[in-house]
C-alpha cells in the first residue's frame, strides 16, 4: 500500500537529472527538426543522407545548448531553494532571470540585464500557467459533511502536471503525503519539465508560497475533541 | 503442608486450573519458551545483523533491478555531459593558458581561456552526452526487450553505443568502437563493484 516516492530527486541530485533530461529532450527534438530540415535542404535521391548529415552536424549541438540552459538553471533554483529556504515559484522566476543574464554576461551588463529580464518573464509565464493548471485539474469535491469530515476533507489527490503521466505504478493510490492545498509546488513543475516527465511526477507537499486556497479541512468541523471541564 | 500446596498448584497450571480453582483464562507465561522456539529465537540475529543493502519501504520500489527508463536517461546523460564538458573545460583551459603570448593584457588572455575552454568543453561534452544519452536509451529498451537484469543488456549496449557513434566511418571502425564500448561498459560495472567493495565510503 502506499505510493513508493517517485517524485524529483532532492536538490544536488537533481541538477544532473535536469541537465540530462535537458540534454536529451534538445537532442531528441533537434534530432527530428534538423532532420527534417536536410530532408527538405537536399538534393532528390540524397535527401536520406542529407538529412543524416545534418542531424549529425546541429543534434549534438542543439542539446548542449539545451543542456546548458537546464543545469544552469536547475543550479540556481537549487541555490535559491537552499539560500530561501522555501520552495516557490519565486525560486523558478529568479532562476530564469540569473540564467538568462548569466549567459549573456559576456557581452556587457546591457545585454545581460535584457536577457535576464526575458528569461525572468518567461519563467513567470510559464509558472503561472503551471499554477493555473494546477489549480484547474485539482479542483477539489466537496462530499456531504455525513461521512468523517477528516476523510473527506483532503480533495483527491490527482498528480498534477497531467501532460507527465508514467505508468510505472499503479496510479489509482491517492498520495497521502501530498498536502490538502490545490496550489501545488510548481517550482518543481518547470524543472520538472526537464526530467520529471519521465518519472511520475506527484505534488510536492507543504507549498508555503505567496498564495494558498482555503484549505478544506478548515472549514469543516472536525471529530469532536473531549473538552475537559470539571464541574 | 505446604510443599503439596506446590505440587498442586503446579498441577493444576498444567491442568490449567487457576489459583483460585476455577479455570484459568490466560496462559501462564514461560520466560524460557523462546530458548526452545524456533520462531523466537533468530530474533537476535535479525535485530544485530545490520543490513547491507538498502531496504526498501514499499514492494514496488524493492522488486525493481534497474532504474526506469526515465531516470536511466538522465542520469546517464547528465552524468556523460557534465563529465564531458568538464574534461574538456579543463583541457581548453591549459590550452588557453598555453597559448599566451608575452606583454598581452590580463583582458585578452581572460577572452582566450574562456573562449577556448567553452569551445572545447562544449565539443567534449556533446559528444559525451550523446554517448550518455545512446547508451542509455539502448541498455533501457534491451533489458526491456530481453528481460535481463543483469550486466548482459549493459554490455550489449555498451557495443551498440560504440558501434552507432562510429557508424559513418565505416564498418571496421565501427566495430572496434563497438568492441571498445563494450569493454568499458563491462569493466564500469565490474568496477563499480570493486568501489563498492573496497572503498569504505
Amino acid at each position: 500500500m502506499g505510493t513508493p516516492e517517485t517524485s524529483r530527486e532532492p536538490c544536488p541530485d537533481r541538477i544532473l537529472d535536469d541537465v540530462g533530461g535537458a540534454f536529451g529532450m534538445g537532442a531528441v527534438g533537434g534530432s527530428a527538426f534538423h532532420f527534417i530540415k536536410g530532408l527538405y535542404n537536399s538534393p532528390n535521391g540524397e535527401r536520406v543522407v542529407g538529412g543524416v548529415q545534418a542531424v549529425r552536424m546541429n543534434a549534438p549541438r542543439v542539446g548542449g545548448s539545451f543542456a546548458v540552459w537546464g543545469g544552469l538553471f536547475s543550479t540556481f533554483d537549487c541555490s535559491m531553494v537552499y539560500l530561501r529556504q522555501k520552495e516557490d515559484p519565486w525560486n523558478s522566476i529568479l532562476a530564469g532571470a540569473a540564467t538568462g543574464g548569466f549567459l549573456q554576461m559576456r557581452q556587457g551588463p546591457g545585454p545581460a540585464a535584457r536577457s535576464a529580464l526575458f528569461g525572468g518573464i518567461l519563467l513567470a509565464l510559464i509558472e503561472g500557467a503551471g499554477i493555473m493548471l494546477n489549480r484547474v485539474l485539482s479542483t477539489p469535491q466537496y462530499l456531504p459533511p455525513l461521512e468523517d469530515p477528516n476523510v473527506s476533507a483532503l480533495p483527491p489527490n490527482i498528480a498534477a502536471t497531467s501532460g507527465f503521466q508514467q505508468m510505472a505504478y499503479q496510479h489509482d493510490s491517492p498520495v497521502s503525503t501530498s498536502s490538502s492545498s490545490s496550489t501545488s509546488s510548481s517550482s518543481s513543475w518547470f524543472g520538472g519539465f526537464f526530467s520529471g516527465g519521465k518519472k511520475q511526477e506527484e505534488i510536492e507537499a507543504k507549498r508555503e508560497g505567496s498564495k494558498t486556497e482555503v484549505l478544506e479541512s478548515f472549514d469543516t468541523p472536525s471529530t469532536p475533541t473531549p473538552k475537559f471541564e470539571y464541574n | 503442608m505446604a510443599g503439596s500446596y506446590y505440587h498442586d498448584s503446579l498441577a493444576a497450571a498444567d491442568a490449567g486450573i487457576g489459583d483460585d480453582g476455577k479455570r484459568r483464562l490466560h496462559q501462564l507465561y514461560n520466560p524460557y519458551e523462546s530458548l526452545h522456539n524456533p520462531y523466537a529465537f533468530p530474533i537476535y540475529p535479525r535485530i544485530y545483523d545490520l543490513p547491507t543493502s538498502p531496504e526498501f519501504l514499499f514492494e514496488e520500489e524493492a522488486t525493481l533491478h534497474r532504474r526506469s527508463w526515465g531516470h536511466n536517461l538522465s542520469f546517464c546523460t547528465g552524468v556523460g555531459y557534465l563529465s564531458g564538458s568538464a574534461l574538456g573545460g579543463a583541457r581548453g583551459v591549459l590550452d588557453g593558458v598555453r597559448a599566451a603570448e608575452p606583454g598581452e593584457s590580463l583582458k585578452l588572455r581572460i577572452n582566450r581561456v574562456l573562449n577556448s575552454s567553452g569551445q572545447a568543453g562544449r565539443r567534449l561534452g556533446n559528444s559525451a552526452g550523446l554517448l550518455g544519452l545512446i547508451f542509455s536509451g539502448l541498455e533501457s529498451g534491451i533489458s526491456a526487450a530481453i528481460q535481463d537484469d543483469g550486466v548482459l543488456s549493459t554490455v550489449v549496449a555498451g557495443l551498440g553505443t560504440g558501434a552507432l557513434f562510429k557508424a559513418a566511418s565505416g564498418p571496421r571502425s565501427a566495430a572496434v568502437a563497438g568492441a571498445i564500448g563494450g569493454l568499458a561498459a563491462g569493466l564500469s560495472v565490474a568496477g563499480k563493484q570493486v568501489a563498492k567493495r573496497y572503498i569504505p565510503i
